[in-house]
């Protein structure tokens, strides 16, 4: 895993992180100060999980391969966790409820997981 | 492109999900029960002879005196309505103080008379459907997926949803507001509730304030539009809207709304759906200012909700 692959996902983490910030900003300067802990604090998933592919690049760099797939089924997961925090801060300030929101839930931390047991079994076999 | 299939297949995914659940939330209309077809086993003056103590008429009556409307009232001998602009906590507020000679006259309506979820009509297309003398916004109880709705002596939905205060109109016109968590919605029908609205909090109960400074609508934290109903004495109501969001309203606080709604004398007094919602129609126009941004808006700004409490026959 070359370093600049590792520079390119970290840039791409924490410009998504930006993006989700100054939507939920925006989106919370239209609310008519209702606020939401999901919309203002949704750009920290993206930095988690920049912060977790991180290590995993860092760890497999030995690995000839190009690609990550750990760090693939990462980045879905972490997409589906944002985008289940914002979505909950748009239900929260428009006052209302939706029974499928812990489908974002189940979905994304289960991506994350998987590829956390990804990437420990491919240090393993790679050793 | 290639090596990234995963996660462009999950975000696709997700995008897909994200757009069906919003249009869940906020678009596909979905009827569950037309009121036409639901009817209550009993009427209200039945429901409402079968209370002990009540003093209700046991049936409407006929229209006893002609009929004078000017822009500010409304008087026929069975309903009376006096209008009232008052101007406080730099708000423009809208009274209007409501006499009956029967509770019959009270009710509540659903957008296009049908109990669903994103069914959803402004204040005046349903006030205007219902003959409605006055009419204000309800508890827009479907953006909620708990909390009671009874309306018109039929259970529609028994669901209790945590903390949530509703206020019972009884068949005999009397009102109480009750914790969801104390009372099921089966026993309220038994004991004689006609509608029970689910939003709250209570503002005033047995005369004394139910709200304190800190206290607010979910995580809104500021003045606001405002819509409660009162009861100051027997068949005696006040239909309360205050504007807000705008150069002329700052809106009030529930603590301030409580404070104004017994200084009107209730007794009983309850916050309706507030903020963009709040909209109030005396004889087929709207008298405050709706206000805010919202897609399901019409020309005079009043935004689309669930359901309406009205005055009329």
């Amino acid at each position: 895993m070359s370093t600049s692959v590792i520079r390119k996902s970290a840039f791409k983490y924490v410009g998504f992180a930006a993006f989700v910030f100054v939507f939920g900003a925006i989106y919370e300067f239209f609310s008519h100060e209702v606020y939401s802990n999901y919309m203002i604090y949704a750009f920290v998933v993206p930095l988690i999980g920049g912060l977790m592919a991180q290590l995993y690049l860092w760890s497999a760099r030995g690995f000839k391969k190009k690609d990550c797939f750990a760090a693939q089924i990462l980045a879905g997961g972490v997409f589906w966790l944002t985008l289940g925090c914002l979505f909950q801060g748009v239900l929260e300030i428009y006052g209302t409820t939706n029974h499928l929101i812990w489908v974002f839930l189940v979905v994304g931390l289960m991506q994350v997981v998987t590829s956390i047991v990804w990437q420990a079994v491919s240090l393993m076999t790679t050793e | 492109m290639k090596k990234q299939w995963f996660s462009l297949l999950s975000a696709v995914t997700a995008l897909g999900f994200t757009t069906y659940i919003a249009l869940d939330t906020f678009v596909i209309p979905r009827s569950y029960a037309d009121v036409e077809t639901v009817t209550s086993s009993s009427s209200r003056s039945e429901a409402a002879s079968k209370m002990e103590d009540t003093e209700a008429d046991e049936q409407a009556q006929e229209v006893l005196a002609e009929t004078v409307v000017t822009d500010t009232t409304y008087s026929d001998g069975n309903i009376s309505v006096v209008l009232t602009t008052y101007r406080e906590y730099d708000t423009t507020i809208y009274v209007a103080d409501v006499t009956l000679s029967s509770a019959e006259y009270l009710k509540t309506a659903f957008a296009n008379g049908t109990y669903g979820k994103n069914i959803t009509a402004t204040t005046s297309e349903m006030a205007k459907e219902n003959d409605a003398i006055l009419a204000v916004n309800g508890d827009y109880y479907g953006v909620q997926e708990e909390g009671y709705v009874i309306r018109g002596g039929v259970l529609y939905r028994s669901t209790v949803k945590e903390d949530a205060q509703d206020l019972v109109i009884y068949a005999d016109g009397s009102f109480e507001v009750i914790y969801e968590e104390d009372i099921s919605a089966e026993e309220l029908l038994e004991n004689g509730a006609w509608d029970v609205l689910s939003f709250g909090p209570g503002l005033v109960v047995d005369g004394e304030l139910n709200v304190d400074t800190d206290d607010e609508v979910d995580r809104a934290k500021t003045s606001n539009p405002r819509t409660a109903i009162g009861v100051i004495d027997e068949l005696h109501y006040v239909f309360v809207v205050a504007d807000g969001r705008n150069d002329e309203s700052e809106g009030l606080s529930l603590y301030q709304l409580a404070q104004f709604m017994q200084e009107l004398g209730c007794t009983t007094a309850y916050n309706l759906d507030g903020g963009g919602s709040s909209s109030m129609v005396f004889n087929g126009v709207v008298i405050n200012d709706p206000s805010g941004s919202s897609s399901r808006r019409n020309s005079s700004g009043e935004r689309s909700v669930s359901d309406i409490v009205y005055i009329g026959y």
